[in-house]
């Protein structure tokens, strides 16, 4: 099942570049139908995950390279438990927006469609390994996708961006590798699920270290400040999809990390530094939200706010309560749904204005009512309005961490102030006011693939927000041993 | 032991050197009509069927009164040798055609690789450097062998920056023998084993000239600074020979040296020794990856390269000496997939400058529109270099990394955190190149048709390069029993 | 006599599914939409009457509903459950009875608008929301439906978005009481930390026993938070004002009677626990309320707009309530809710219909419409005498109230409570006087397109639905049955709602809510007050009418005395300048804002894109090491095995124990 749900995309991907060059206009037919396989392969997986246990299901394991000759034992192990299975769906789900949002594109397309979902194989990788090495592989894999696909079919300085992108995640995970190798040596095996169950107690070098190691690469991915630069610019420069997924589901990669792996393999180290993971998450919020009032480009700004936002995931992560935990689980599928459309948004104004500048729009509303609906229901959802999954999933954290860390609580509860601040005077900006003869000719977001793609997320965003048990039971059920570790420590 | 028997042991260097005559010969009688390449191949072809019927045999131990054995280490290293050797070679024609002098190209490749195939059974100072400077020569005369001013440069710089490492190695066996009083490796071994505290010193001086002279070869900084400018300078399969088999020889001496004749990781040595490898593969990688970032010349650039890829195999030879089981055959691994890497890059590279003259990175622009098969295996072949996944080189990098670490020491742990420092640095200029091919609008698309020959090397190597990165399980067997026999 | 749970459910589903029906289907029928949506609002009417009937048949006490258990992640537990006693079944009949007649209103009002289905879609959700706010048990829910009141009230602001300043308004008014949830948010998550539960009854429990004064403190000070930025208290009211951006019905049940009642509701609703708190936060609470009255009411002495007088006196009558929580005047505090829902509410939709007449909102552009339009000036005349408190009229006995709490606890406070009841006279027969008397000023031109800034713009979408489009300046017109309707319905409660008083029987019902121990009601008028009260209502109408009837002595006169004094009152105290440019613009974004969007280009980044500067520069000196030079090549080599010669002797060989032992 689950390897499956790595292998479609690939094979999609090899099947886009096969393609004969006067099919290339069918290579985003076959990315679709890779991608929506995929999605099905996604849902499948999460309505068949069975939340009243705790642990891993779907496991599959491979050796691949055995402790006998080698010396030390890698192996292909994967799984899902209440924690990566909404990854899982997020990542469907996503993955066929980001298709259908790039419908239209023209250059390279074979290239781009195969890129694409190369990049999902590779995320998907990250969310069910259950051994560090192999994690690590899929975690050095989604870059050569991001990098080509930024740097080729982006915008702006798109070569600058990609690099640093590239540069910013390495570095980051370069350390990983050594904390994950330091680890591995002490416990003698790789595999997430006994290391779990008994983490490493010491090491060559102090575990703080090893701790930090690790941790710092999935801070970089959050991210959060002062590692979060390169989001910006990837952002500002990537076509519209690879923002999708960028914000949607790559971000996420770093705070399943810090769950999966800082928290539950190191959980004695994580405990200590709590109080400096909450700073960094309060301070993040607040910093990301300011700068977000200034931006005057509009992808832009959706990017700092992201910064903003995935503050309270590390703040959930911080708090070390169960409920903090869930909050931060709940906030890396929310954030996921509500950014991905803001990008989708982003990307459907841009493609008609051609300009991303918020001084140069307004009145949108005349023109393209329906954007402008979807856009504020994004906007609103982002701002953390009741009955919207944003709420909920921020609430949580905040009655996890309120107890745990009281400063940064408070902060990022005034983040949300802040957030309705830029979300409505952007929206203000753009959409109201009188209607702009310039803007006359804009023709309304009503391809089927705009269409599509807007309605999957609202539905997503909204049914969360009314019913949270859709994913709260499956989350509930992979907090739970996380909790228990963490929580044991203290 | 019977003739036949001595000879058996040393017969894969045997075919190459007879194959050298031969095509030497061949050319003498009939000039250029000669089939001196198909003569070349086939001797290779020969040695590596020969290695295989070692390896799958039972013939082992010393032959020639000691001064060579065979066995699983020295058969993984001849295979290896003989097998990059062999693509060289195959993408050579193209080249050695336009010039007079292609049969001494290919007479000078044989006896090098032989010479180094002996290096690799060589169980005995003497053979060693014999071996080694056999090599060695060859290889300055062939570095010089266009007769660019470029290459003849190439060739006297390498000569006589040669020159020096041998005699400085050459200091080291002084020292060995002086002490140990024989040049038997087994004999040193036991000569250690008693030798007294105060010997200590010498014999630490003994051991930095003997790496000084390897290091040469190793092209491991600070003795590398001849690697940049013979890589540019020398014909591009002299310098795609070089950067594979001339290295692989150079690591399997060293390991051989290390194990059988310095006693292993057990020795009041080996730390130091230890501690001195770390940092030459510390100043590798750092001079080779700053080094390269601003280069332009794509062969010039894979020099530096090579100097950094040094320090990474180094990393897994520091921990050797610091007792790790996983390190020796984390080396071997990692040459094992390095030579098909680089191999990879430096044909292509090869194939492309033949083609358009030019070793710009720049000119490669557009190059999947002018040669899919060129951009597709230079690709993976920059990937594997950079250590990312799906390819052998991040297994290669990871294997290594954790064999340091597994050692236990703060010091290698601080060595593994440059490394992985560095794989980053790396990533930029080799997937910069990357972007230029595959992004970057190229003035002229004129299509580049690649040989048959060189695109079956090609098409090998990047085979190899994803194969091994995938499944790496049959290459770690080969080099964990290889590793065996010196533990 | 009881109620299934179902029914009292279906008066908030009703007008969800209106909602629901108008945007999925009714997006292009007018017509449709307002009837579905009024009929929704009838049933959910009906069934809140009987909702009341079977809590009076309760007395009060809360009717026992179980609730349900909606989610849970581990502790944090979601219930749904209804809360239905004196408090919230007075709150539901209130929020049903105005937003039916509204609703009606509206259909005359609305009339040819373009967004009317949208109006109505809208409306249905508020209506929903509000019930929402009032009928739930648990503090989360109310928290849920005090955003969506919010948001409701965002989108009807800024109903007419194509208007710069209608936009404006509508983000502010969210944002600033955003800036107050803030703090309410806060409390919530503070008290389920605490208390681990969000069941209103159960916190107003434990308020008494469990909690701690510091927690007791953070949470009602967090609640009065939130209740100052939707209950426009100081310093947060500067949004209620720019909020009469919206079409008028809008502002005469959002923004009068309802919404920004919510937060003395929250107050009221969490009476025991604020009685709990310690003194100083009722006297907190108390003051900010007493300011706040006489500050709003100054404002309305001096503003010229009629939608904006009515809109500082809201703020000014919130200012009351509010004062009386803090005075532990609970019933007084819901009394004078109840019954300025139903005077206030009328008097926006006389404004609303004067403008429709006159298509301005400006009072200096209208006078002597009494002839024209009677029916609105009774009416309004009757709010009025309400809102002034003159005997017998509601607002008479519910201010009283209020000022009979003041007298007991607090002298100062009911000075001020006087005084301002003064001022309210003063600035609502102002209004009257320069409205409805002397002659008729001609109002305003019709704009072709929504402009004007305080103005409906409806009436030129009627007006040219007429057809003649200036006819109307000599003589208004009395505006349609269906606005007069409302108009006469309402009158009837501003007159009568207070006669419950002195029966005591409304007390008694409302504090039904309250645990037992803390019900004390019983109702008693103190002569002083009654007189003070009375004297300061007739003053100020008397004050009214020399001023702008008689001029005498002529209002700009005194004026042109008090020249500083009215600017700075007239400006609004520079509480927006102070809001907006200094604070906002000027500190926040400006300040901070640039500060850091430098910080993290220049320093952050600087130093990333230093890194990456660094290492280039670094590679271009090894490189320049690579001279070609064959003795450097040499020379580095052995320089090379020198150095770690050397090296081996000093460390490896203990040189160095040996030179310095």
């Amino acid at each position: 099942m689950l390897i499956a749900f790595l292998l479609v995309p690939l094979l999609g991907a090899l099947a886009a570049v096969l393609l004969p060059a006067e099919q290339e206009k069918n290579a985003r037919v076959v990315a679709l139908g890779a991608a929506g396989l995929t999605c099905l392969i996604a849902v499948a997986v999460f309505l068949g995950f069975d939340a009243s246990q705790e642990g891993y299901q779907f496991v599959q394991r491979f050796d691949w390279i055995d402790k006998d000759t080698a010396g030390f034992a890698v192996q292909f192990a994967v799984g899902v438990d209440g924690l990566s299975a909404p990854m899982v769906l997020l990542l469907g789900i996503l993955s066929v927006v980001a298709v259908l949002v790039s419908w239209n594109i023209e250059v390279k397309q074979k290239q781009y469609y195969a890129w694409l979902l190369f990049l999902e194989t590779a995320i998907g990788g990250v969310f069910i390994s259950l051994d560090l090495i192999q994690f690590f592989l899929f975690w050095e894999l989604e870059l050569l996708p991001m990098f080509m696909l930024i740097s080729q079919w982006g915008s702006g300085r798109r070569l600058y961006s990609a690099t640093k992108f590239l540069l910013y995640t390495l570095a980051g995970s370069a350390f990983m590798l050594l904390g994950f190798l330091v680890i591995g040596f002490e416990a003698g095996t790789f595999d997430i699920i006994e290391l779990t169950e008994n983490p490493v107690t010491d090491a060559v070098i102090p575990l703080g270290l090893v701790f930090w190691a690790i941790t710092l690469a999935f801070l970089v991915k959050l991210p959060v400040f002062p590692v979060h630069t390169w989001l910006p610019d990837a952002h500002t420069d990537a076509p519209t999809a690879v923002s999708v997924m960028l914000a949607g589901v790559l971000l996420k990669m770093g705070g399943y990390g810090i769950l999966r792996i800082s928290l539950s393999l190191l959980p004695e180290q994580a405990h200590d530094f709590s109080a400096i993971l909450a700073a960094i998450a309060g301070f993040s919020v607040i910093w990301g939200a300011v700068i977000t009032l200034r931006q005057t480009d509009l992808k832009r700004l959706v990017a700092y706010s992201s910064v903003s936002h995935m503050g309270y995931v590390l703040l959930g992560a911080a708090a070390m309560t169960d409920v903090g935990l869930s909050g931060a689980a709940l906030q890396m599928f929310t954030h996921g749904t509500i950014t991905g459309l803001l990008f989708v948004m982003v990307g459907i104004i841009y493609e008609r204005t051609h300009t991303r500048e918020i001084a140069k729009m307004s009145g949108l509303m005349h023109h393209m009512p329906l954007t402008g609906i979807v856009f504020i229901i994004a906007g609103l959802a982002s701002l953390g309005l009741p009955s919207m999954s944003g709420f909920v999933a921020e609430l949580t954290t905040f009655l996890g961490s309120l107890q745990a860390h009281p400063a940064a609580t408070i902060a990022a509860i005034f983040g949300v102030v802040l957030s309705a601040g830029y979300i409505l005077w952007t929206v203000q900006r753009i959409f109201h006011g009188p209607a702009d003869p310039a803007w006359a000719h804009l023709t309304d977001a009503r391809t089927w693939p705009e269409m599509v793609a807007m309605g999957v997320l609202v539905v997503a965003i909204m049914a969360v927000g009314i019913y949270p048990p859709i994913l709260t039971d499956a989350i509930e059920s992979g907090i739970a041993p996380i909790a228990a570790i963490v929580g044991g420590v203290a | 032991m019977s003739l036949a028997e001595h000879l058996n042991h040393i017969g894969p260097a045997l075919i190459l050197y007879i194959g050298a005559g031969v095509v030497l010969t061949a050319d003498m009688f009939s000039g250029r009509a000669a089939p001196r390449w198909q003569l070349a191949v086939l001797a290779l072809i020969g040695g590596l069927g020969w290695t295989y019927g070692l390896a799958m045999g039972d013939t082992r131990g010393e032959a020639l009164g000691g001064a060579v054995r065979v066995d699983d280490f020295a058969l993984f290293f001849s295979f290896l040798i003989i097998a990059s050797t062999l693509a060289v070679v195959l993408s050579a024609r193209q080249w050695t055609d336009s010039i007079e002098r292609g049969a001494e190209l290919y007479a000078l490749m044989l006896i090098s690789a032989a010479s180094m195939v002996i290096l690799a059974q060589a169980n005995d100072l003497i053979t060693i450097f014999i071996a080694l400077e056999t090599t060695s020569i060859s290889q300055f005369v062939m570095a010089g062998l266009a007769r660019t001013d470029r290459s003849a440069e190439a060739g006297l710089k390498y000569l006589l920056t040669g020159a020096l490492s041998a005699a400085v190695l050459l200091y080291g066996f002084a020292f060995l023998f002086g002490m140990s009083g024989t040049t038997d490796l087994d004999g040193i071994a036991d000569y250690l084993a008693s030798a007294p505290e105060e010997q200590r010193l010498p014999l630490l001086l003994a051991l930095v000239f003997v790496l000084a002279g390897f290091g040469f070869k190793m092209a491991l900084a600070p003795f590398h600074a001849w690697v940049p400018d013979v890589y540019q300078g020398a014909p591009t399969v002299v310098s795609s020979f070089l950067s594979v088999a001339s290295k692989a020889a150079g690591f399997a001496v060293a390991l051989r040296l290390f194990y059988t004749g310095l006693g292993g990781g057990d020795t009041f040595l080996s730390e130091d020794w230890a501690m001195f490898v770390a940092v030459l593969a510390g100043l590798s990688m750092i001079f080779g990856n700053t080094g390269a970032i601003l280069q332009t010349n794509a062969k010039r650039l894979l020099g530096y390269s090579s100097i950094a890829q040094a320090g990474n195999i180094a990393v897994g030879f520091a921990a050797v000496a610091a007792g790790s089981t996983i390190g020796p055959s984390g080396v071997m691994f990692f040459l094992g997939t390095y030579a098909a890497t680089n191999l990879g890059a430096f044909i292509a590279v090869q194939a492309f400058a033949e083609r358009t003259g030019s070793e710009n990175i720049a000119d490669f622009a557009g190059l999947p529109k002018r040669s899919p098969v060129l951009a597709v295996v230079l690709s993976l072949c920059l990937i594997s270099l950079t250590g990312i996944p799906p390819t052998a080189g991040f297994i290669a990098k990871v294997y290594v990394f954790n064999g340091a670490v597994q050692t236990g020491h703060e010091w290698l742990i601080v060595l593994v955190a440059v490394a992985v420092v560095n794989t980053a640095i790396s990533a930029f200029y080799y997937l910069r190149w990357l972007r230029t091919m595959w992004l970057d609008e190229a003035e002229d698309d004129s299509p580049i048709e690649v040989a048959p020959a060189v695109q079956a090397v090609l098409a090998a190597a990047s085979i190899g390069v994803l194969f091994f990165g995938l499944w790496p399980a049959p290459l770690i067997n080969a080099a964990q029993s290889a590793a065996e026999t010196l533990l | 006599m009881s109620i299934p749970e179902a029914a009292v459910w279906a008066i908030y589903f009703a007008p969800i599914i209106s909602f629901l029906v108008i945007v999925a289907f009714l997006r292009h029928q007018p017509l449709l939409a307002g009837r579905i949506s009024i009929l929704a609002i009838f049933i959910g009417w009906l069934l809140a009457i009987w909702t009341l009937a079977v809590a009076i048949d309760h007395d009060g006490n809360p009717l026992d509903f179980a609730p349900h258990l909606w989610m849970s992640i581990f502790d944090f537990e979601v219930e749904i459950g209804l809360r239905i006693d004196g408090l919230s079944a007075m709150m539901i009949f209130v929020v049903t009875s105005i937003s039916l007649l509204v609703q009606i209103y509206s259909v005359g009002y609305m009339h040819g608008d373009t967004g009317y289905p949208r109006f109505f879609a809208f409306m249905s959700l508020f209506t929903a929301a509000m019930l929402g706010l009032v009928m739930n048990h648990s503090l989360l829910m109310l928290f849920v439906h005090w955003e969506l009141v919010g948001l409701t009230s965002y989108l009807l602001i800024g109903f007419w978005f194509h208007r710069p300043s209608a936009a404006a308004a509508a983000k502010k008014a969210f944002v600033v009481t955003r800036f107050g949830d803030f703090g309410f948010l806060i409390a919530v998550v503070l008290i389920w930390t605490k208390t681990g539960t969000f069941d209103i009854a159960e916190i107003n429990e434990l308020a008494h026993e469990a909690l701690s004064g510091a927690v007791l403190t953070g949470f009602v000070l967090g609640l009065l938070s939130g209740a100052a930025g939707k209950s426009a208290q100081f310093p947060l009211h500067f949004w209620l004002p720019d909020a009469m951006e919206g079409p008028t019905p809008v502002s005469s049940i959002v923004h009068s009677a309802t919404m920004v009642a919510a937060g003395v509701y929250l107050l009221a609703r969490f009476f025991p626990t604020v009685e709990a708190a310690p003194g100083e936060v009722h006297t907190i609470i108390a003051y900010v309320g007493g300011f706040t009255a006489i500050f709003a009411a100054s404002m309305g002495l001096v503003v010229t707009d009629i939608k904006r007088v009515l809109a500082y006196s809201t703020i000014s009558q919130l200012g009351y309530m509010v004062m009386a929580i803090g005075l532990g005047g609970y019933v007084a505090a819901v009394f004078h809710l109840f019954t300025h829902a139903f005077f206030k509410s009328l008097l926006f939709q006389g404004a609303g219909s004067v403008s429709h007449a006159t298509n301005t909102f400006e009072m200096p552009l209208m006078g002597g419409l009494k002839q024209f339009m009677p029916v609105t000036f009774w009416t309004f005349l009757i709010g009025s005498l309400s809102l002034s408190g003159v005997f017998p009229l509601a607002g008479f006995w519910s201010k009283d109230e209020i000022l009979l709490d003041a007298w007991n606890h607090d002298k100062f406070l009911w000075v001020i409570g006087t005084v301002v009841a003064f001022m309210t006279a003063l600035y609502m027969f102002r209004a009257i006087f320069m409205t409805f008397f002397g002659e008729y000023r001609g109002g305003a031109a019709p704009e072709a397109d929504h402009g004007g800034d305080h103005d409906d713009s409806h009436a030129a979408d009627h007006d040219s639905a007429h057809g003649d489009s200036h006819g109307w300046l000599a003589h208004p017109h009395e505006s349609p049955r269906s606005m007069l309707l409302p108009l006469v319905v309402l009158s009837i409660p501003a007159i009568v709602a207070g006669l419950v008083a002195p029966s005591s029987f409304f007390g008694e019902f409302v504090e039904g809510a309250l645990d037992p121990e803390l019900r004390h009601f019983h109702f008693h008028a103190d002569i002083v007050v009654v007189t003070f009260s009375t004297l300061a209502a007739l003053g100020g109408i008397g004050a009214a009418a020399a001023l702008y009837y008689f001029r005498t002595p002529d209002p700009t006169a005194i004026q042109y005395a008090l020249a500083p004094v009215h600017r700075l009152i007239s400006r609004l105290y520079y509480v927006n300048e102070i809001a907006e440019d200094v604070l906002v613009r000027g500190v926040l974004y400006n300040g901070i804002g640039r500060a850091s969007a430098a910080f993290d280009k220049y320093v952050v980044d600087g130093a990333v894109n230093g890194v990456a500067r660094v290492t280039k520069i670094a590679g271009d000196v090894f490189r320049r090491t690579e001279t070609g030079q064959l003795q450097a090549y040499t020379s580095v080599y052995v320089v090379g095995v020198v150095f770690a010669a050397g090296a081996l002797f000093v460390f490896a060989g203990g040189l160095l124990d040996r030179v310095m032992p």
